[in-house]
């Protein structure tokens, strides 16, 4: 098995009226690395996120996750490989008419799995990230880091080999960025490969691991 | 098991978000009875005319007139004719001799004197007389028959009264044509339906649905719940539906029975029975779920993420 989970190379996507949001784009990330992804606001980082995740398929270019050519397979096939994979999304996608816990079961039972299991790794992925006194709340009840923390929950409560988050920071102050910070480190010691948006760069810089910088869709900046 | 406990509570979840807004759905219920109860006359219609086709038509009688003397010969030779053509409209057949004939003749009073006169000059010109009761009441295959019999050669002459019974039968063919075209129709409508109450569904769910997909969720699992809420509910209208239309039944024959004693006819409908029911509830059934696929496919292929 190769040692890259994530290889881009010549990759392009133009949304429709022309709008190139990626060009010519090339990078790869290892198994088991932490890399950010930085850059200017419509630099094209959601956009990255989502080739990888499936979301969304490249206009031109290759693009392989975890030895999986995603170009060549078809969108039923896309929909399993997001079961391997834990995405954190820049708009959050909270259900508001339900509770915490039902937020983060939702990756579960997507996956079909059973009631008693089901219970206890959403508990377990709840107070992961700090959230075990919020359980039972609905998610206008929480503040703003809260929120991003429910995200991370349901995103990691299936275990996911990949974890992608789409400036989990924004939004937050210093103090609640490094924190949201910290649980991805946690994760990333337990051998999750992890990417990490963000259009602020300051807080990344302290942390000694890679940055991709991308600027108008391409390499640089 | 896995998949069985997934189906169990589908349903469970289903069944708790119709009783959760009973008003809402409701609403919707009403509405499919309506139309399925349509149905459901609509097959009762029908159900019954073919049993009256079956039981209360008389179908047409073929007279057969044989030659002067042809003799007890003769007679054996059409009869046997008649047994080699050996037509599945053909019910039974019954010989009157001349001597019959007049016999009958005589028992009625207006023409009892005439009766005797003809007996009295000791020339009996009452022909021997073969009637073949039919079991169809399809004019073209009783010409057919007709035809042949007449070019049997101690035939004299072949009488039929066809237009009495091919007027019931157009009529009958006529009606079930239209109640199939009508069946179509509300199983149409019923499609329809069902289609923008998932549509609706889905839209009102449609946050859940996007955030499904995003993380991974199948077409299966995103179609599952709104079949189980489109099978539910069409259940659940299917028995108000047929319990409505037969309680209608018995109510009209009833009065049905009440009209009896005055006309002493003995007509009564008959209502849907286990098999139609379940008939009933397995299209339907097979409708809804088609919807659903129908309504997912269209909602994905304009709104939602691949
Ligand atoms: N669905 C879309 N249709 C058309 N253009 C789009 C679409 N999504 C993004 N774009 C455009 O593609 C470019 C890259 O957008 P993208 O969202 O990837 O940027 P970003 O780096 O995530 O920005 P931000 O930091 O503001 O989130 C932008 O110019 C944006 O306007
Ligand atoms: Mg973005």
């Amino acid at each position: 098995m190769s040692n890259q989970m994530v290889v881009f190379e010549q990759v392009y996507k133009k949304y429709p009226g022309n709008i190139t949001a990626v060009e010519n784009l090339s990078f790869n990330i290892e198994r088991g690395e932490l890399v950010f992804l930085a850059g200017h606001s419509g630099a094209g980082k959601s956009t990255i996120l989502k080739l990888i995740a499936g979301i969304l398929t490249a206009t031109d270019g290759l693009v392989m996750v975890n030895g999986i050519d995603l170009s060549k397979t078809k969108q039923n096939h896309r929909t399993f490989i997001r079961q391997h994979i834990g995405f954190i999304f820049q708009d959050h996608k909270i259900l508001f008419d339900r509770s915490v816990f039902d937020n983060v079961r939702l990756a579960l039972d997507v996956l079909g799995y059973g009631e008693k299991e089901l219970k206890n790794r959403v508990t377990k992925a709840i107070a992961s990230v700090g959230l075990e006194h919020k359980i039972h709340a609905m998610p206008e009840q929480l503040s703003g880091g809260e929120q991003q923390r429910l995200c991370i929950a349901r995103a990691v409560v299936h275990r996911p080999k990949i974890l992608i988050a789409d400036e989990p920071t924004a939004n937050l102050d210093r103090g609640n960025a490094l924190r949201i910070l910290e649980l991805f480190k946690m994760f990333h010691k337990a051998g999750v490969t992890i990417i990490i948006s963000a259009h602020d760069e300051n807080i990344l810089s302290d942390y000694g691991k890679r940055i991709i910088r991308i600027n108008q869709g391409q390499l640089g900046g | 098991m896995k998949t069985i406990s997934m189906h169990i509570r589908g349903f469970v979840l289903a069944l708790v978000k119709i009783f959760k807004s009973p008003i809402e759905h409701l609403l919707n219920i009403l509405t499919l009875t309506v139309i399925i109860a349509t149905l459901g006359s609509v097959l009762v219609i029908s159900k019954n005319i073919s049993i009256i086709q079956k039981n209360n038509v008389n179908f047409p009688q073929i007279v057969i007139y044989l030659k002067d003397n042809v003799g007890q010969n003769g007679i054996s030779t059409v009869e046997a004719a008649i047994n080699k053509f050996n037509s599945k409209i053909i019910k039974n057949y019954q010989f009157i001799s001349k001597e019959q004939g007049l016999s009958e003749l005589q028992k009625d009073e207006s023409l009892k004197q005439i009766a005797s006169d003809v007996i009295s000059s000791n020339n009996n010109p009452i022909p021997d007389v073969l009637i073949i009761n039919t079991s169809t009441a399809d004019n073209h295959r009783l010409q057919m028959l007709a035809g042949k019999i007449s070019k049997l050669e101690m035939v004299s002459d072949v009488q039929m009264d066809t237009n009495y019974a091919s007027k019931i039968e157009n009529l009958v063919k006529f009606i079930s044509k239209i109640s199939n075209l009508l069946q179509i129709a509300f199983e149409i409508i019923l499609v329809i339906v069902i289609y923008n109450l998932i549509r609706l569904q889905m839209l009102l769910r449609k946050d859940e649905i996007i955030v499904s997909r995003l993380i991974g969720a199948s077409d299966s699992f995103i179609m599952r719940p709104l079949a189980y809420y489109a099978v539910l509910q069409i259940l659940i209208a299917t028995a108000f539906a047929i319990y409505g239309v037969n309680l209608f039944v018995i109510y009209l024959n009833n009065m049905f029975a009440n009209l009896a004693s005055l006309f002493g006819s003995n007509f009564r409908l008959y209502p849907l029975d286990y098999m139609q029911m379940l008939q009933i509830s397995g299209i339907l059934i097979i409708f809804g779920v088609f919807a659903v696929f129908l309504a997912v496919r269209w909602v994905f292929r304009g709104n939602y993420v691949a």
